[in-house]
């Protein structure tokens, strides 16, 4: 099967849905799922099909450019499979939420087709084998993004936020695509597949400090899109979307594909240890500070959204000490168990018609199904054995240990693991910290808030349970040698076994800070324990203040710049034209004195000028 | 007949239409003065022509277009004036000034 099948579905999906946008939200509806079923549906055969024994590649065309040629390729095989199978099922359960959450929303049909339209983009990114190809999808994403988190856009925050999003992956994007230009002028194509085999075999030696222009520029790309410290300020805005837009951005797609794009691109990066580097220092400061961010905030969504940002920085890490396949364990476990808590914090905000914790509580009795599949998803992000969760953090911390003591599989340095290891260890109590608050402010005690809960319909509260158990039960797939590691082609494949050190320690963490939360709100339910932390609480609910040193810095000064260029090409600009038809204006003030309108008197003046003219050309004639 | 003859008629008649141009106010005497114009442009025409002894004759043929031309314009011309005097009561060509730039 061609790779371009793949996202070929979900696009024809989009398109029929754009074309179709009068005939309703029930047609865009059955629409929409039909693609998502069938996009499934398709991943699902290509994983069947051991793309990981034989990689199917499809060449389309070649686009001669004058430099490297643009090849249109695919590559399906194992990791694309995996990936995809990941991003059709989340996007297929976003789906047929949506249907429910947005129902009687106008808008509804072009939603629906912006979300297939965002997976077939994802998709893309996914089978690409050119990195041009590669980064349509990727800028489709963004666009896609855009549009999605500004469904609302009759609010200012949700216009604001979706401009934020925008721009700040864009800014990366830049980068990224530098990149690409530098990689097909140094391989002389943009392939990926052939380049890397060239160059992940043991006696290739690219020039290193091409590779690290390329792995740096690529990596600015990948921290946009995958929201890593300092690109990371859209992703907790860009809650202003509507929930499934949260679950599907911060799950299966979009920050997904900044993963996916280092993963697949791992060959450049290990060929410069100093972009893993600084890799691993950026994810260990997003990991913990978002982590801590998170345990401050009253919005629930918020909170998720930060937690995504950590998470994330668990894969970045991972990818800095050379695990490529615990990233990948933990990008597939991630996308169930954050899609999970974001369709279940929906049916939450659905239900008390709020974002704000302090306005909830108590609705364990009132939304059992809920509050079970939220509490199986925190679990499992907090890494709680034997949930998923608890497996793949396990693989990150095995690699983030192994290069920290010099026996890793990637080329960074120890120290970098050290910092990754220690960052990580602090992320997991801090995780069950922010995991443990959210579920008791939300789901325990009383309630707090108008007590008219009740669970929603069965298209809302079938996702949820449908998510529930990859996210009880994904770790399994990283025991064995021979199933992830080697679906994924990690050579050689060693099974994703939690080792027994960092186990105990994690857990012993988890357990520690989780009961602290728990022991705090006992004493007293209805304060937020986040108020024990007491003076730090504030620069924490700022998130450190980084939006505000970037308003301070970047934002201000920009609009500043802006408002001189506008005030110049007004008073500039704008007075020389002015100037011009103003002048022209007053000289023919004076000259119109003389049209009195007496056509004698015109004949006569032009007369007497015809007489002068030709008595002067007589004179110079002769004499 | 030596050709200043013609050429010197022709230039008196030219003035006078350029004074009665320059000088009537009635708008038909003003007219009238443009053909004493355009006649005189046609006597030079015609005796240049002989003059030059123009094997094509192109003086005689202008003369001929300038003839037609003529008789086009005094007819648009009268219809003018004739309406002009239909709206205003008058044809006194001091007074049509509608066009011109009012005095401030």
């Amino acid at each position: 099967m061609s790779g371009f099948w793949l996202p070929a579905v979900p696009l024809l999906a989009a398109l029929v849905g754009f074309a179709t946008l009068r005939l309703g939200s029930e047609f865009a509806a059955r629409l929409a799922g039909l693609g998502g079923a069938a996009a499934s549906v398709l991943a699902v055969i290509a994983m069947l099909g051991s793309p990981w024994l034989s990689p199917v590649s499809t060449d389309l065309a070649t686009v001669s450019t004058g430099g490297p040629p643009i090849q249109l390729a695919a590559r399906l095989d194992g990791l694309a499979a995996v990936i995809a199978v990941m991003v059709t099922v989340v996007a297929l359960l976003v789906q047929v939420y949506s249907v429910e959450y947005l129902r009687g929303d106008p808008r509804y049909p072009t939603y629906a087709a912006f979300v297939s339209l965002f997976t077939a983009a994802m998709l893309l990114v996914v089978v690409a084998d050119d990195l041009v190809v590669l980064l349509v999808g990727w800028e489709v994403m963004g666009l896609c993004s855009y549009a999605l988190i500004g469904h609302h856009r009759e609010l200012p925050e949700a216009r604001a936020a979706a401009l934020k999003a925008f721009l700040t992956t864009r800014l990366g994007d830049a980068f990224f695509l530098v990149g690409i230009i530098v990689y097909g002028w140094t391989f002389g194509t943009f392939q990926i597949s052939g380049t890397l085999a060239v160059l992940s075999h043991p006696t290739a030696s690219g020039d290193p400090r091409r590779l690290t222009v390329i792995a740096l520029l690529l990596a600015c790309g990948v921290i946009g899109k995958s929201a890593q410290f300092p690109l990371h300020v859209w992703l907790p805005d860009a809650m202003a979307g509507p929930t499934p837009v949260s679950a599907l951005i911060h799950a299966a797609t979009m920050v997904a594909a900044g993963v996916f794009a280092v993963v697949r691109l791992y060959p450049i990066f290990l060929g410069a240890p100093n972009v893993l580097a600084l890799l691993g220092v950026l994810s260990a400061i997003s990991m913990v500070g978002a982590a801590l961010a998170a345990l401050v905030q009253d919005d629930i969504k918020r909170v998720l959204a930060y937690g995504t940002v950590s998470q994330l920085a668990y894969m970045m890490g991972a990818l800095a000490c050379g695990g490529r396949s615990a990233a990948v364990f933990h990008l597939l476990v991630h996308a169930a168990f954050k899609a999970l808590a974001f369709l279940a914090a929906g049916v939450v905000i659905h239900s008390v018609g709020s974002n704000l914790m302090s306005r909830m509580g108590g609705l364990r009795r009132s939304l059992p199904v809920t509050s079970l599949t939220m509490a199986i998803a925190l679990a499992s992000g907090a890494g709680l054995p034997p949930l998923a969760g608890f497996f793949s953090k396990e693989s990150v911390l095995t690699a983030a240990n192994d290069t920290a003591h010099g026996h890793g599989e990637g080329t960074a340095a120890t120290w970098v693991g050290w910092v990754v290891l220690v960052a990580a260890l602090v992320t997991v109590a801090l995780t069950a910290a922010y995991s443990a608050r959210l579920f008791l402010r939300t789901f325990a005690g009383t309630a707090r808030g108008p007590e008219t809960a009740h669970e929603p319909s069965l298209l809302m509260r079938a996702p949820l349970v449908v998510l529930a158990i990859p996210a009880a039960t994904l770790g399994v797939i990283g025991l064995s040698a021979a199933w992830l590691p080697t679906w994924i082609g990690a050579k050689p494949p060693v099974a994703l076994t939690p080792a027994l050190t960092t186990s105990v320690l994690s857990v012993g963490l988890a357990l520690v800070s989780g009961l602290a939360v728990w022991a705090a709100w006992r004493r007293d339910p209805a304060v937020d324990p986040a108020l024990l932390l007491g003076r730090i609480q504030e620069p924490l609910r700022a998130a450190f203040y980084v939006d505000q040193a970037y308003d301070r810095v970047l934002i201000r000064p920009l609009k500043a710049l802006s408002a001189a260029v506008v005030t110049f090409d007004d008073r500039g600009i704008g007075a020389v034209v002015q100037g011009a038809g103003a002048g022209t204006v007053a000289a023919s003030t004076g000259l119109r004195r003389f049209q009195r309108g007496n056509a004698q008197t015109y004949v006569g003046v032009a007369v007497t000028g015809v007489v002068l003219v030709v008595a002067l050309a007589a004179a110079a004639v002769l004499g | 007949m030596h050709v200043v003859y013609p050429a010197v008629v022709s230039a008196l008649l030219f003035s006078i239409g350029v004074y009665g141009v320059l000088a009537r106010r009635n708008a038909i005497l003003v007219l009238m003065s443009v053909e004493l114009m355009l006649n005189a442009v046609n006597l030079d025409l015609v005796a240049f022509d002989v003059w030059l002894r123009d094997p094509l004759h192109a003086g005689q043929s202008l003369t001929l277009f300038v003839i037609t031309l003529a008789a086009a314009e005094i007819g648009l011309g009268l219809a003018i004036v004739l309406l002009v005097f239909r709206t205003k009561a008058t044809i006194n060509v001091d007074e049509l000034v509608d066009l011109g730039e009012r005095a401030e």
